[in-house]
C-alpha cells in the first residue's frame, strides 16, 4: 500500500490549515479579495454565486412583490371604502385579491426571510459562503422566474381567480376553463422547486459551515428560525406541489383526483394543501421571529433571556404547526372528535409562543431599552403578535371558528400574524441591517415616522376589521350593500390601509435618502454581539479574512459578559486560500472536519434556471416539443454543473497527469 | 483560543465521501423526495378508503412479473453498493463491471415495468384507480429514469479513471439517491400490490 | 489514508462525556415526546374520522363500537412513552447538574429535551382530554 502512504502526503488531498492573520491591505487579504471576486459587468452579475449578492437581490425582488401585492390591497380597499362600488368588476376583484395573497405569501413572505438568510448567515456563521453557492444562485434564479411566470397572465386579464388556497371544484375545469388556474398550478411547482433548494442549502449550510467552535448552543436565534423554517420546508412543499400538479393533471390530461363524480375528493385538495400551508405559515415567521431575538438584545444591551427557551419553543412551534393544518378545514363537516384533535393542538401551540413572547418582554424589562427605530418595529412586533396570537386561540376553539370562519375576522387574524410577525420584524431588519448591507446608518427622525406612520395605519386597518367579522361580513365579497351596517368599518379600514402605505413610502423614501446621504456606518454601529458586525460594513467579498474560532454565543460581548471559559479568536485563524477554501466543521460540536472547495462564480445555475422555467412555459402553451427540449437543455445543464472538477477535488485523474509531469 | 480545539490536525481537502457537502445535501434531497411519495401514497390511502366500488375495479393485481422485477431492482442497488466498495479499494474494473451491471439491471426494470404498463385494460383517464396507478408508478419511473442517467453518468466518470480509493465522492452520492430510489419502490409496491389482498 | 478519517466521519462522537447511556437518555429525552404526539394524531385521526363519516354520509354512531376505548388506548400508550421520555429527560437533567461546567453544549442540549418533553407531553393530555370531553360522531349543529 505504498501508494497509499504517497497520497497521505499529497497536499492535494489532506493538509493542516495554516493559521494566521490577514489584515486589510496584507498580501493575503488582497489574494483572498482576488480569489472571490465576481468579473466585473453583466457576466459577474449572470454568474455569480456571492451570498450577499443573491441575498440582497432576494431582498430587492421580493420587496417589489410585496409593493405590488400592496397596490392590490389598495385598489381592493378602495373598492370596499362604501357601499355598492363599482370601481372593479366581480371577476377583476377575485383575481385581484387571489393574486394579492399568492404574492404576499409566496412571493414575498418566505423569499424576503430567505433573503435576510442568505445574506446574514455565513456572516454570522462565521463562513465565507453558504455551503452550495452555485444552488444559491439556482433558488434566486427559479424563484425570479416564477415570479414572473405566475404574474405574467395578469396583465391579459387571467390571472388566478379562485383564491390563494384556490378550493377544487371552483379551480377545476368544469367551473374555471380558462388559463388562469393552470398558470397558479404550474407557477406553484416551479416556485416549489426554488424554496426546495433553498431549504437543502440552509440546511447543510447550519450543520456543516459554522465557525470552529460554534456548537449547536452558540449559533444565533435567526439560524435556528431559518433552520426550523427550511427543515419544515423539506417535508411541506412536496404536499403543496404534488396537489398542484395533480390538478394540473385533472384540468389537462383527465385524470379524476379531484373529480367528485369519479370517486375524486374536493377535501383531498384541502388536505393537501393546508398540510403543506400550515407549517408554511410557521415557515414564514419563525424566520422573522428569529430577526427579532437576534436584534432586540442589542437594543436592550443584554443577551436574550432564555436562549435555550426560545430556539426550543421555535422547533416546537414549528413541529406542533404540521399537526394542526385541519383547523382550516373545521366547517368541512368532519366528524367532531376529529376536529377536537386540531383544536388540542392548536390551542398547545400557544405555550411555545408564549414562552417566546414573554423572552421579548423580559428582556426588554431586564434590559437598558435604547429607543431607536429598529427598538420600535421589534417592539411593535411583540406588541402585534400578541393580537394576532389571541384572535388564533379564539379561532382555535371549533365552535367559535364556525362562527368566524369566512369572515372578516379571519382577514384581520391572518394580517395580524403575518404583518405583525413578518413585515414588522422585516422593515426593523432592514432598519437594523442597513448600515452592514451599505455602509451607511439610516435616517432616525425619517425612521421614527415611518414607524408611527406604519403602526397607527396598520392598527387603523386591520383591527376594525375584526368588527367586521363579527357583524358577519363574509371575505373575498367584492361589495356589499348600504344597510348591511358595515360602511363605517369599511371607511376606516380603507382610511387604515392608505395610512399604512404612507408609512411603507417614507420607510422607501428614508431608503434612498440614506442610501446617497446616510452617516457611513463602522463596522458595529449598533454595539451588537453577533459576528456579522466583526467585519467592515459594507462586508468584503470573502467575509472573513481568516475563518474565526468561537468561544460563546457572544463574541464581541465577551469581556462585558465574561460568558465561558475561552475567549473567541477573531483576527488570527484559518487563512484558508489555495482557491476559494472554507472550513466544514462537525454538526454539533463545530470541530473542523475539512477543508472545503468553493466553486467559482457559473453561468449554470442561470441558466439551469430559465430552462426549467421555460419546460413550464411550454407545460402551459401545450407546446410538446418544445418542452421536450428544454428538459434535454435542463439536463445538458445539470450535467455540466455536476461534472466531477478537479479544482473541487471531486475527482483525482489531473493529480496523476501532474505527477508524472513533474517526475518526467 | 477556542477552548481546547485542535487546530493543527491534517483535515482532507474537498469532496470526501461523507465529509462533502453533496452527500449531506443528498440526505436532505431524499427527506424531500421521501416526503413526496408520503403524500402520494397518503392520496392514495384516503381516496381508497373512501371509494365504494370495488377496489381495485379489475380486481386483484398479478404478483409474480412485479415481483420478480422488484428482485431486479434490489439487485441494482447491490451492484451498485458492491461498485462502491470497488471503487474504495481502488479495483477500477471491479467497480466499473458492477457499475454497469446495475445499469442494465435498471434498464431491465424500466423495460418490465413499461410492459407491465402496456398490459393494463385502464389508463390514467378512465377511472380514479386508474389516474392513482398511473400517477405514482409514474412518479417512481421519473425517479428511476434520473437514477439511471446518474449511473450512466457515473459509470462514464468511472470508466474515465475520475475516482480512486482518495476521492469518489460522486459514487457514493449517485448510489445513495439511486439505493433511495430502490427502497422507494418497496413502499410503492407494498402500498399497490400488496394491500388490495388485505381487504 | 482515507481510512485514517473514514469511519467517525460524518456520524461524529455525539456522545457526551458519560459514554453511550447518556447519549441514549439525551435522545429519547429530545425525540420521544413527539414521537409519542405525532404518532397518536396520526393513528387517531383517520380513526375518528373514518369511523364516522366512511362514505358519502355522516353517521350518527361510529362504525367500530369501541372506537373510544381504542383511541383512550391509543392515547394512554403514546402518553405513557412520552412520560418515559419526560423520565429520560428529567435524568439527563439531574446528571448534567451534578456536572463541572464547561459542558455547554451537552447542558443546551438537555434543556431543550426536558422543555420538548413538557410540551409534548401536554399537548397528548390535551388529545385524550378531547377523547373524553367530545362525543365521537354528533354534529356541532
Amino acid at each position: 500500500m505504498t501508494n497509499v502512504d504517497q497520497s497521505m502526503l499529497d497536499l492535494n488531498f489532506c493538509r493542516v490549515p495554516e493559521m494566521g492573520s490577514a489584515p486589510v491591505g496584507s498580501a493575503a487579504e488582497t489574494r483572498l479579495a482576488r480569489l472571490w471576486e465576481s468579473a466585473p459587468g453583466w457576466r459577474g452579475w449572470l454568474s455569480t454565486v456571492d451570498h450577499k449578492t443573491i441575498g440582497l437581490r432576494y431582498l430587492v425582488t421580493a420587496f417589489i412583490f410585496l409593493l405590488m401585492g400592496g397596490v392590490e390591497a389598495l385598489i381592493m380597499r378602495l373598492q370596499l371604502a362604501r357601499p355598492d362600488q363599482t370601481l372593479l368588476t366581480p371577476e377583476q376583484y377575485s383575481q385581484l385579491f387571489t393574486m394579492h395573497g399568492v404574492t404576499m405569501i409566496f412571493l414575498y413572505s418566505l423569499p424576503i426571510l430567505s433573503g435576510f438568510s442568505n445574506y446574514l448567515w455565513p456572516l454570522m456563521l462565521g463562513s465565507r459562503d453558504m455551503a452550495f453557492p452555485r444552488l444559491n444562485a439556482l433558488s434566486y434564479w427559479i424563484f425570479l422566474f416564477s415570479g414572473i411566470f405566475l404574474y405574467a397572465s395578469f396583465p391579459l386579464g387571467e390571472a388566478p381567480n379562485a383564491g390563494w388556497f384556490n378550493y377544487v371544484p371552483f379551480a377545476g375545469l368544469e367551473y374555471n376553463t380558462g388559463p388562469n388556474i393552470d398558470v397558479y398550478a404550474l407557477g406553484m411547482v416551479l416556485l416549489g422547486i426554488s424554496t426546495t433548494v433553498g431549504a437543502v442549502n440552509f440546511i447543510v449550510t447550519l450543520f456543516r459551515m459554522r465557525a470552529p467552535g460554534m456548537s449547536i448552543d452558540r449559533v444565533p436565534i435567526l439560524v435556528w428560525g431559518t433552520l426550523t423554517a427550511s427543515v419544515a420546508n423539506i417535508f411541506a412543499v412536496p404536499s403543496v406541489s404534488l396537489a398542484f400538479f395533480m390538478l394540473w393533471l385533472d384540468r389537462q390530461a383527465g385524470t379524476h383526483f379531484f373529480d367528485v363524480l369519479n370517486g375524486g375528493k374536493p377535501l383531498l385538495w384541502q388536505h393537501l394543501f393546508w398540510m403543506f400551508g400550515h407549517p408554511w405559515v410557521y415557515a414564514v415567521v419563525l424566520p422573522a421571529m428569529g430577526i427579532v431575538s437576534d436584534a432586540l438584545p442589542t437594543f436592550c444591551r443584554r443577551p436574550l433571556v432564555g436562549y435555550s427557551a426560545v430556539a426550543l419553543s421555535t422547533m416546537a412551534t414549528m413541529l406542533l404547526g404540521f399537526g394542526v393544518w385541519i383547523h382550516h378545514m373545521f366547517a368541512t363537516g368532519l366528524p367532531t372528535l376529529a376536529l377536537s384533535f386540531f383544536g388540542a393542538a392548536s390551542m398547545v401551540i400557544s405555550i411555545p409562543s408564549a414562552v417566546a413572547v414573554f423572552a421579548w418582554i423580559a428582556t426588554i424589562w431586564l434590559g437598558r431599552p435604547v429607543f431607536t427605530t429598529p427598538f420600535l418595529f421589534f417592539a411593535g412586533f411583540v406588541i402585534l403578535f400578541v393580537i394576532g396570537g389571541l384572535s388564533g386561540v379564539m379561532t382555535a376553539a371549533v365552535p367559535l371558528d364556525f362562527q368566524l370562519n369566512e369572515t372578516y375576522f379571519i382577514v384581520a387574524h391572518l394580517h395580524y400574524v403575518l404583518i405583525g410577525i413578518n413585515v414588522f420584524p422585516v422593515v426593523g431588519g432592514i432598519y437594523y441591517w442597513f448600515p452592514k448591507f451599505f455602509g451607511r446608518m439610516m435616517n432616525e427622525t425619517l425612521g421614527k415616522w415611518s414607524f408611527w406612520v406604519m403602526f397607527i395605519g396598520f392598527n387603523l386597518g386591520f383591527f376594525p376589521m375584526h368588527l367586521a367579522g363579527l357583524l358577519g361580513m363574509p371575505r373575498r365579497i367584492y361589495t356589499y350593500a348600504p344597510h348591511m351596517g358595515w360602511t363605517a368599518v369599511n371607511m376606516v379600514t380603507s382610511v387604515g390601509s392608505f395610512v399604512f402605505a404612507a408609512g411603507i413610502l417614507i420607510f422607501l423614501v428614508n431608503i434612498l435618502v440614506s442610501l446617497k446621504r446616510g452617516v457611513p456606518a463602522t463596522s458595529n454601529p449598533w454595539d451588537a454581539p453577533t459576528l456579522e458586525w466583526a467585519m467592515p460594513s459594507p462586508p468584503p467579498v470573502y467575509n472573513f479574512a481568516v475563518i474565526p474560532f468561537v468561544a460563546s454565543r457572544h463574541p464581541l460581548w465577551e469581556d462585558r459578559l465574561d460568558e465561558g471559559v475561552g475567549r473567541s479568536s477573531l483576527e488570527q485563524g484559518y487563512l484558508l486560500m489555495e482557491g476559494r477554501e472554507t472550513i466544514g466543521t462537525t454538526p454539533l460540536d463545530a470541530k473542523p472536519d475539512i477543508i472545503l472547495k468553493m466553486p467559482d462564480d457559473s453561468y449554470t445555475p442561470f441558466f439551469l434556471g430559465l430552462f426549467s422555467a421555460l419546460v413550464f412555459v411550454g407545460l402551459l402553451l401545450h407546446w410538446r416539443d418544445f418542452t421536450v427540449l428544454m428538459v434535454l437543455a435542463c439536463s445538458l445543464s445539470l450535467t455540466v454543473w455536476m461534472w466531477p472538477r478537479q479544482a473541487l477535488v471531486q475527482r483525482v485523474q489531473d493529480i496523476e497527469h501532474d505527477k508524472e509531469a513533474a517526475h518526467g | 483560543m477556542a477552548e481546547a480545539m485542535q487546530t493543527a490536525q491534517a483535515l482532507p481537502v474537498g469532496s470526501e465521501g461523507k465529509r462533502s457537502g453533496g452527500w449531506w445535501g443528498v440526505l436532505a434531497l431524499i427527506v424531500t423526495e421521501g416526503s413526496l411519495f408520503g403524500y402520494l401514497l397518503f392520496t392514495y390511502f384516503y381516496l381508497a378508503s373512501q371509494s365504494e366500488q370495488h377496489w381495485p375495479p379489475d380486481g386483484l393485481p398479478e404478483l409474480l412479473i412485479p415481483g420478480v422485477n422488484t428482485v431486479i431492482l434490489l439487485a441494482s442497488s447491490v451492484f451498485v453498493w458492491v461498485s462502491e466498495r470497488c471503487i474504495q479499494r481502488s479495483m477500477l474494473l471491479c467497480s466499473l463491471v458492477s457499475m454497469a451491471l446495475a445499469h442494465i439491471l435498471g434498464v431491465c426494470f424500466v423495460a418490465i415495468q413499461f410492459n407491465e404498463w402496456s398490459k393494463t385494460t385502464y389508463d390514467m383517464t378512465s377511472n380514479l384507480y386508474g389516474s392513482l396507478y398511473f400517477t405514482i408508478t409514474g412518479f417512481h419511473m421519473l425517479h428511476v429514469i434520473v437514477g439511471l442517467v446518474i449511473l450512466m453518468a457515473l459509470l462514464l466518470w468511472i470508466a474515465l479513471g475520475y475516482f480512486d480509493h482518495r476521492r469518489y465522492a460522486a459514487v457514493t452520492i449517485g448510489g445513495l439517491y439511486w439505493h433511495f430510489v430502490d427502497v422507494v419502490w418497496l413502499f410503492v409496491f407494498t402500498t399497490l400490490y400488496l394491500t388490495p389482498y388485505l381487504y | 489514508m482515507n481510512r485514517s478519517f473514514k469511519h467517525d466521519s460524518a456520524l461524529e462522537p455525539s456522545v457526551p462525556p458519560g459514554g453511550r447511556m447518556n447519549a441514549i437518555l439525551l435522545w429519547v429525552g429530545l425525540f420521544g415526546a413527539p414521537v409519542a404526539w405525532i404518532a397518536q394524531v396520526f393513528l387517531s385521526e383517520p380513526l375518528a374520522a373514518y369511523a364516522c363519516y366512511p362514505y358519502q354520509t355522516p353517521l350518527s354512531a361510529p362504525i367500530w363500537e369501541r372506537l373510544p376505548a381504542i383511541l383512550i388506548t391509543i392515547g394512554i400508550a403514546c402518553l405513557t412513552v412520552a412520560l418515559l421520555s419526560g423520565l429520560a429527560a428529567w435524568t439527563s437533567w439531574r446528571q448534567s447538574d451534578s456536572k463541572s461546567v464547561g459542558e455547554d453544549r451537552s447542558r443546551f442540549l438537555v434543556k431543550l429535551s426536558a422543555m420538548s418533553s413538557f410540551i409534548f407531553i401536554v399537548a397528548i393530555i390535551f388529545n385524550i382530554c378531547a377523547i373524553l370531553l367530545v362525543p365521537p360522531c354528533s354534529s356541532w349543529f
